[in-house]
């Protein structure tokens, strides 16, 4: 069973994508974080197939947590899907440079979510 | 080409919208022929033109040449063109943050869409089981509030710039407006394990007419981010009355929290319209920085003022105040109803131990808790809102007698306290100046029980009513005929 974290600090949205997931086709074990820190801390103590992140949020912002994938080695080659309301060029090129996988905006559909994970999961 | 054509050209030039043309290597030559330059209204070499002297070059912004000027001409184009850079700066910096507002909103509108986006989608597919549809329909709902409460922070945003806001006039209770808030807020701050405070003082009058709605939203504004702001320790709300005048009355409301706290350079724009104290407040917490804007616009519209004190990692405390009417009716009960006196805490400052002790005895016999001192050293340093009435003899040193007088009035503590100005030699003038200094009686001694509870009475009726007046013996003689 392939695992993936996702992490949002809305929690609405995280219930939304969980539950998106969980009709995925595959069977999916899916963790929450609530903020970058979460993430982080999370990550410290589990390993992951894939993970699904968002910027604006406290404690530790998204493109931070990215940082800190890149630059660790277990965590170095893990699929980063940014799921974000940041829409601007700027930020999908800074987000891109910091080593994400993919970038699905807010609002989206959920056809569109499902096209990013088909090429990890 | 000179004077008024010039001034003409100028005056179509100095269009404040008009983005002057970049400095070309013609009107740099065309500039070495003159005597003087004036670029973006700073003329160089300084300033000392006289009348008749040589001919300047006036450069605009970006060194657009905008013609050949002398005397007094030249000054008043150095003004236009003055006026105009400072009105370009400020339409640049207020397009600019428009354009950042505008980025906000529209992330602030994507969230929330995201969620109905969703949850439509989930709650139509079959395959989604009818428990999970239910909670997806919940959350449709809650976004679609937030939405709402987006939009309406937009438009009453878009009514107070443009004047077009006005308030609303009805009776409400205080209290119930208070204690209303301080519930909800109570319940988030338990959820995240903070300490919520509330405190109104009895003093507080409750029966006011304005607009409940509006004041509810400053409330609402400032705990709001004060919960939001802080992970652990407090959050509290505080109401105090600051001055009563006639039939009106001003408040001071506080809200405290031992949240992230604001740097200092911050604390003059928070504010501003579509400003948040830095970008990564707003990359972390969200927001649309409307909310401050619209608070401080709402307090003014009350006839108040807001105003912050802040230390990074050390919270804020936010402050605001208003004006509100009382009601007639209220006004009226309060003018009948008898003053209570027992358990008041009563200050006592006389260097005359017999004096003293015998009106503490009077005071305690009338159920006040008086607490004495015996110079105006300790009276100042004892001293607070804490204290429902004081006496003060002028016996500490006349001198000193209406300095500390003065003390308490500069302090604002009369508001809270009322003194009653006590002596054994009146002098002349003494009346005069307790009247400057706010004294709400002078009374020379000896001190009858009867005189004390009259006067004491009178004091604090005309306190509760916002009445400012000196009770002196005279006018207890002349109510005591009236009432006969």
């Amino acid at each position: 069973m392939k695992s993936v974290l996702l992490v949002d600090d809305q929690e609405a949205i995280r219930q939304l994508v969980r539950d998106a997931l969980e009709a995925w086709p595959d069977q999916l074990e899916v963790t929450e974080a609530v903020d970058g820190q979460d993430a982080v801390d999370t990550m410290n103590r589990q390993t992951f197939d894939l993970l699904i992140l968002d910027i604006r949020m406290p404690r530790k912002d998204g493109y931070e947590v990215l940082e800190w994938v890149r630059s660790n080695s277990a965590t170095a080659e893990l699929p980063v899907i940014m799921l974000t309301a940041e829409n601007e060029d700027m930020d999908i090129v800074k987000g891109a440079e910091l080593g994400a996988t993919s970038y699905v905006t807010k609002p989206f559909n959920l056809d569109d979510l499902f096209e990013a994970l088909k090429g990890y999961l | 080409m000179g004077g008024p054509d010039l001034l003409d050209r100028l005056h179509r030039l100095l269009d404040p919208l008009a983005e002057p043309p970049a400095l070309t290597a013609g009107d740099l030559e065309q500039a070495a022929g003159f005597d003087a330059v004036v670029l973006a209204g700073e003329r160089v070499p300084p300033t000392g033109v006289p009348d008749g002297g040589p001919p300047c070059l006036v450069l605009g912004e970006g060194g657009i040449p905008l013609g050949e000027l002398t005397g007094p001409w030249l000054m008043r184009a150095l003004a236009w063109e003055a006026e105009r850079a400072e009105l370009q700066g400020r339409l640049r910096n207020s397009n600019r943050r428009a354009e950042e507002m505008l980025a906000t909103v529209s992330h602030e509108l994507r969230s929330p869409m995201t969620v109905i986006s969703m949850a439509v989608q989930l709650a139509q597919n079959p395959a989604t089981p009818p428990e999970k549809r239910e909670r997806h329909l919940k959350l449709l709902g809650e976004s679609v509030q937030a939405l709402h409460t987006l939009l309406n922070d937009i438009l009453d945003y878009s009514k107070l710039d443009s004047g077009r806001l006005e308030l609303s006039e009805v009776d409400f209770g205080l209290r119930a407006l208070l204690e209303n808030v301080a519930q909800g807020y109570g319940l988030v701050c338990e959820r995240k394990g903070l300490d919520f405070d509330f405190k109104v003082p009895p003093d507080v009058p409750d029966a006011l007419r304005g607009d409940p709605g509006r004041l509810r939203q400053v409330l609402v504004n400032l705990l709001g981010n004060a919960c939001k702001f802080t992970d652990k320790g407090s959050v509290s709300l505080a109401a105090s009355p600051l001055a009563r005048d006639g039939d009106t009355v001003e408040l001071q409301f506080t809200v405290r929290d031992s949240g992230i706290g604001i740097a200092p350079a911050a604390q003059a724009r928070i504010f501003d319209a579509y400003v948040q104290a830095d970008k990564d407040i707003s990359r972390k917490f969200g927001g649309t920085g409307l909310g401050l804007a619209i608070t401080r616009r709402l307090v003014e519209l009350m006839g108040g003022r807001i105003w912050v004190e802040s230390r990074l990692g050390g919270g804020s405390a936010f402050h605001f105040t208003c004006r509100l009417a009382r009601q007639p009716a209220a006004l009226a009960r309060e003018d009948l109803a008898p003053v209570s006196l027992s358990g008041l805490r009563a200050l006592v400052a006389d260097r005359n131990r017999a004096s003293s002790e015998e009106l503490l005895a009077i005071l305690a016999d009338l159920g006040l808790q008086p607490e004495a001192v015996s110079t105006a050293s300790q009276a100042a340093k004892l001293a607070s809102p804490d204290f429902g009435v004081a006496f003060l003899d002028l016996d500490l040193g006349r001198a000193s007698g209406f300095d500390l007088l003065d003390q308490f009035h500069t302090k604002g503590l009369l508001e809270h306290m009322p003194v009653l100005v006590t002596t054994s030699a009146g002098q002349r003038g003494d009346a005069a100046r307790c009247v400057e200094l706010g004294a709400s009686a002078y009374l020379t001694r000896p001190l009858a029980p009867g005189d004390v509870r009259t006067a004491l009475e009178a004091v604090l009726a005309d306190h509760r009513a916002g009445r400012k007046r000196l009770v002196t013996r005279h006018t207890l003689r002349e109510e005591l005929a009236a009432t006969r």
